[in-house]
């Protein structure tokens, strides 16, 4: 991609992905699965699938794709439980689509060890390892939803704070440039659920 | 992970649209002034993208002149040119290089920035709209126009780079002469030394007036190159001009090309069409600011070389050298990355 005068538009992210979360709650108040969907940008959304000439199969493809290339990075989501990180079962409902011309992925992802929000807090954060994507919680309509949750479960949203070096330096990098898969989390909001 | 503040929502599952909880920035580190300007720069840039296409989408569902998206281009295009890049890298290098009016440095400022507001239309709206090429397949394009411009980058470089250790080595030679005139020994030596170059051109000088013309030919010879020579200037230095514009403006800015594109495939041609000239109006606002700042530069300088001193002609060289080589290193850089350039799929 080009850009005007400055180079710093080839650099990260190029492209971002509204995110929304729905984490689900079992009856005994524990926390079973997480769905996740991801609204791509309009530009990333018709470079893509050339918007109009999007037919059902090529989506399908796509999402093929993305689902085993994300299988590798724990489908850009992390989760801290009392100092472990959660680990998940195969994606389930994997669906593709188009919102308002925009690409939409959904997928449920199943926790293996369930988490309860009420013995410590839960700690999540979404990312694209490489920061091609920036991945932030969408702004309109709910993006994070405790489905089922027990009264008194809250969330909170840190936003990302990364200091100025490292958004300078994730500028600096070109389209093909990476600077390594731990570069996303450190642009990544952190969120929190406790049950109390 | 700093404080952690909760929602204060009473059920648990009811989440307000995009409530986000702001966390006060409670450690400011210090950083480099260059890195805050960087990323406050790029920050602003990442937001202009997503309210660019925030208006467009909303134009899309609604009837409007869009006076909003007019203006949201124009102050991209105005901090777009702000951030550091090759466009004003070679239009300040090839200003503070060159003897010119101030006026040559507005209107060069100026047809880069409107080229390449037209560059963006002519690829998006003229290969998808008439010709009927993919959205990405213009991505390609751009990828081609813009190799266009490093290599333009790095003759402009070169040009200047090549021009600089001419003028240098010319101060040199007279330098030498001049301390070579003290000594009178050495004098006859460095004359003959000249006398053969400067032959070629010039068929006038005598050879009976060897020492009382010496100082005069010498000094000819290495500072000005005679007027054979400067002909070949203004000509280089025209080439040179339109390589510096064209450098510039055959490098379609993303943001053009992301709103085009976008406005291609909402059916908002016009829309897009005048969000990018306003983007070009902004660009060329900074961009002339920029020139203007470098030819005072250029002639606070040349007022301190009109002194002669020897430590300041040779700086104004060392200028050309150093801007000169950068150029053309950019350019091949620039060039070299650019073919491995290519789309990628999330993951």
């Amino acid at each position: 991609m080009a850009m005007c005068f400055a180079p710093g538009v080839q650099s990260h992210p190029h492209h971002w992905i509204d995110v929304f979360a729905e984490w689900q709650f079992d009856t005994k108040g524990l926390i079973d699965g997480v769905k996740l969907r991801w609204l791509f940008d309009d530009y990333y959304s018709i470079l893509l699938v050339d918007d109009t000439a999007a037919t059902e199969e090529k989506l399908q493809a796509i999402l093929k794709r993305v689902m085993s290339n994300t299988a590798k990075h724990h489908y850009f989501l992390r989760i801290e439980n009392e100092g472990g990180e959660a680990r998940f079962g195969n994606p389930e409902q994997a669906k593709i689509g188009m919102r308002d011309h925009r690409v939409e992925i959904q997928f449920r992802l199943p926790i293996k060890t369930r988490l309860d929000p009420g013995q410590g807090d839960i700690v999540y954060r979404v990312a694209e390892p490489t920061y091609y994507f920036e991945m932030l919680h969408a702004e309109e309509g709910a993006a994070i939803v405790l489905k089922d949750a027990p009264n008194g479960c809250r969330y909170s949203l840190e936003p990302p704070q990364p200091d100025a070096a490292l958004v300078a330096y994730a500028a600096s990098l070109g389209v093909n440039e990476s600077g390594g898969d731990e570069l996303g989390i450190q642009f990544a909001e952190t969120v929190t659920i406790r049950c109390e | 992970m700093g404080a952690v503040t909760f929602s204060a929502g009473s059920h648990a599952t009811v989440s307000l649209p995009g409530e986000k909880v702001v966390t006060e920035l409670s450690s400011e580190q210090e950083h480099g002034v260059w890195d805050q300007a960087a990323a406050w720069v790029w920050t602003k840039q990442r937001e202009f993208h997503r309210t660019l296409t925030r208006e467009l989408r909303e134009l899309r569902s609604q009837e409007g002149i869009g006076w909003m998206l007019v203006l949201m281009s124009f102050l991209y295009g105005v901090l777009h040119a702000a951030g550091p890049g090759h466009g004003k890298a070679v239009l300040t290098t090839y200003l503070l290089t060159h003897r010119s009016h101030m006026n040559r440095g507005i209107a060069m400022g100026t047809a880069a920035a409107l080229l390449q507001g037209v560059t963006a239309l002519v690829l998006v709206y003229g290969l998808i709209g008439m010709a009927g090429w993919l959205p990405r397949e213009t991505e390609t394009a751009s990828l081609w126009t813009s190799r266009v411009s490093f290599i333009l980058l790095a003759l402009v470089g070169l040009y200047i780079l090549v021009r600089a250790v001419g003028a240098l080595s010319g101060t040199v030679r007279r330098l030498r002469h001049q301390s070579g005139h003290a000594h009178h020994h050495t004098h006859d030596h460095d004359h003959d030394h000249d006398h053969d170059h400067d032959h070629d051109h010039d068929h006038d000088h005598d050879h009976d007036h060897d020492h009382e013309h010496a100082h005069d030919h010498g000094d000819s010879c290495g500072c000005r190159h005679g007027p054979t020579a400067a002909e070949i200037e203004t000509v280089g230095s025209r080439h040179a001009t339109a390589g510096v514009v064209l450098a510039i403006g055959l490098r379609p800015c993303s943001g053009a090309v992301l709103v085009l594109i976008l406005a291609t495939v909402m059916d908002l041609m016009w829309h897009g069409a005048f969000a990018v000239l306003a983007m070009s109006v902004g660009t060329a606002i900074t961009v002339i600011a920029l020139a203007v700042l470098a030819t005072m530069a250029r002639d606070w300088a040349s007022a301190m070389v009109a002194h002669r001193s020897p430590f300041w002609v040779l700086a104004g060289g060392g200028v050309g050298v150093f801007g000169g080589a950068l150029l053309l290193l950019f350019g091949l850089l620039l060039l070299s990355s650019s073919f491995t350039t290519r789309l990628a799929l999330a993951g």
